[in-house]
């Protein structure tokens, strides 16, 4: 009787029960989305292992500026940077690379092409400037010497004269007409190459957009100076002088420059260290995804770049000024009266920051 | 057929409310503060520790994919220098006593550099790029690696020998500065944060000023 009613129940509602037998199946060959694979938990969670403890270091940085930051960058930067410094490696190895760089073989044959027109596109357009200048150097010119035989018509003594210069003045006129017809071709000429180029710089432009990988990073860059292993040469008392003391530190350096997964972890505020941006492989396929190597490179360069950018911001100006006070306050608490402060130059040379005790 | 239609849009109507609903919302975009700022620091030691990020998506009728990395991060501990007050000194001659502030973590890193997939172990790949191990996926791993981690400071014994260091360190510099009986001791502190406190500080403050 029960199996009657339940076999009544499936053909009254044997759409349904189709519907969800396909997407258990779908779901279980794993073809439909995380988020939509109600049979899977919405993150891929890590399993439990533990940290482990490498390596127990003994330092002393005095970290005196700190640089916070955000940068971003691309991986076809990436591949124009390692055309540039890798050309012949490239050359001599290609398999090496499009294995770890599988999208470099397409930039390559691209940029290859795009780069050899931009070449010529920058010959033509310093060849038009060069002619444009010619052309209004000679208008001028043509002006001036219009005015000149105007004056000399008016002040012709004879008739016979006065037709000379006439004559010579529409010579003159003809001549102009011609340059500006043959600047009008010219321009033309120029204007459909720079269109063709704009058109040849969007079209490679839209073929890089295809597979491109975008991080944006956020991160911090530290900079100080090392005060491990002083010795009675680097920090001294003055002979005249007890409450007198002498420093000689090393110059400022850059300590830590990071960009972690995570910029902000707190219970209160989580905010992504390398958030991605763009993910684009303009394919499906799992197969085409990126490599670990082309992520980690575009990576590298947001690092690279959040380093340059504290560098511009003058970090290390920083940082030394800071070290400046930072000792002195130390030593001031400690009951000197006058702290003197020299830096140790890369050739040794001493450089002297001398400032009194207020 | 009427009932097939009704059926049907019923079904598309529930696969747009569940695509709708899954879809995530825009990232939380950055409060960075893109500025230069000093600070006094003193970092006395650095830990490298080591984390294997394992992760296995199972499925029932397609090949599992996995992923195997080995990660390592940096981490130095030390004393804020600037939270040393005057009070906290006492100097009777050649014989000085401080109070140090508490140990704080000065810096910790966990670099893509350090991430090292091992391809033997890991496959990554499904039939589809957005049910593969992905890079947002992989980002999402090493977030969680990076958590751990952060979380798991506290076990390591990173204050006791921030302790152990400072005092060596500043030993050295009293006794180079002329005082030959030297008492260092360290401020209590209740948690230890492994987030930079001035940039949280600033970050709590913007927060606030947005929210007034």
């Amino acid at each position: 009787m029960i199996f009657v009613a339940i076999f009544n129940f499936i053909k009254k509602y044997w759409f349904i029960f189709l519907l969800i037998i396909v997407y258990i199946v779908i779901a279980g060959m794993n073809i439909i989305p995380r988020s939509l694979n109600i049979f899977k938990k919405k993150q891929l969670l890590i399993d439990e292992t533990p940290v482990v403890v490498k390596e127990i270091r003994e330092i002393g940085e005095l970290i005196t500026a700190e640089f916070y930051g955000e940068v971003y960058a691309d991986l076809n930067e990436f591949y124009e940077n390692l055309i540039e410094t890798e050309k012949d490696s490239i050359y001599l190895n290609p398999a090496k690379y499009y294995k770890k760089y599988p999208g470099l073989r397409e930039y390559v044959a691209q940029a290859q092409d795009y780069r050899a027109q931009e070449l010529f596109f920058q010959k033509e357009k310093e060849n038009y400037e060069l002619y444009l200048n010619d052309y209004f150097q000679k208008l001028e010119a043509y002006r001036q010497l219009e005015i000149k035989i105007r004056k000399d018509i008016v002040a012709a003594q004879s008739k016979q004269e006065r037709k000379k210069l006439e004559k010579r003045l529409q010579d003159l006129r003809d001549k102009v007409l011609r340059e500006k017809e043959n600047y009008k071709s010219r321009k033309e000429k120029y204007n459909n190459k720079e269109k063709d180029f704009i058109d040849l710089k969007e079209s490679f432009r839209k073929e890089r957009k295809k597979r491109n990988l975008v991080y944006i990073g956020r991160g911090w860059v530290k900079a100080g100076i090392n005060l491990k292993n002083l010795s009675e040469k680097e920090i001294f008392i003055d002979d005249e002088d007890s409450l007198y003391i002498h420093l000689l530190i090393p110059e400022p350096e850059i300590i830590d420059a990071d960009i972690n997964p995570w910029f902000i972890y707190t219970d209160k505020k989580k905010i992504k260290g390398f958030e991605l941006f763009i993910a684009k492989t303009g394919s499906m396929m799992a197969k085409d995804n990126f490599t670990d190597a082309e992520i980690a490179a575009v990576k590298h360069i947001c690092k690279e770049r959040l380093k340059a950018n504290a560098l511009e911001k003058g970090i290390l100006k920083n940082a030394k000024s800071s070290a400046v006070t930072t000792l002195e306050n130390f030593f001031h608490l400690l009951g000197f009266d006058k702290v003197k402060i020299n830096f140790k130059t890369e050739d040794m040379e001493i450089v002297s920051v001398d400032r009194d005790a207020s | 057929m009427k009932l097939i239609i009704k059926k049907f849009s019923a079904l598309v109507l529930i696969l747009l409310l569940l695509i709708t609903g899954s879809c995530n919302r825009n990232p939380d975009r950055a409060l960075v503060i893109s500025k230069l700022k000093n600070s006094a620091k003193l970092a006395t030691v650095e830990y490298v520790v080591s984390k294997v990020i394992t992760t296995r998506d199972q499925n029932w009728l397609a090949k599992d994919a996995y992923f195997f990395a080995e990660t390592e991060a940096t981490i130095k501990a030390g004393i804020d220098l600037d939270k040393l007050q005057e009070e906290d000194i006492k100097i009777d001659g050649t014989r000085i006593s401080i109070l140090l502030p508490p140990i704080e973590i000065i810096n910790f890193s966990y670099p893509a550099e350090g991430f090292k997939v091992i391809e033997k172990y890991t496959d990554q790949a499904a039939i589809f790029k957005w049910n593969s191990i992905n890079v947002a996926t992989k980002d999402d791993l090493y977030r969680q690696g990076e958590a751990d981690i952060r979380e798991s400071i506290d076990d390591l014994g990173i204050v006791k020998t921030a302790q152990k260091n400072t005092r060596l360190l500043l030993t050295t510099i009293l006794r180079l500065s002329g005082f030959d009986e030297i008492y260092i001791s360290f401020k209590k502190s209740n948690k230890l944060n492994t987030q930079d406190e001035n940039l949280l500080k600033e970050l709590q403050e913007f927060l606030n000023r947005k929210k007034s």
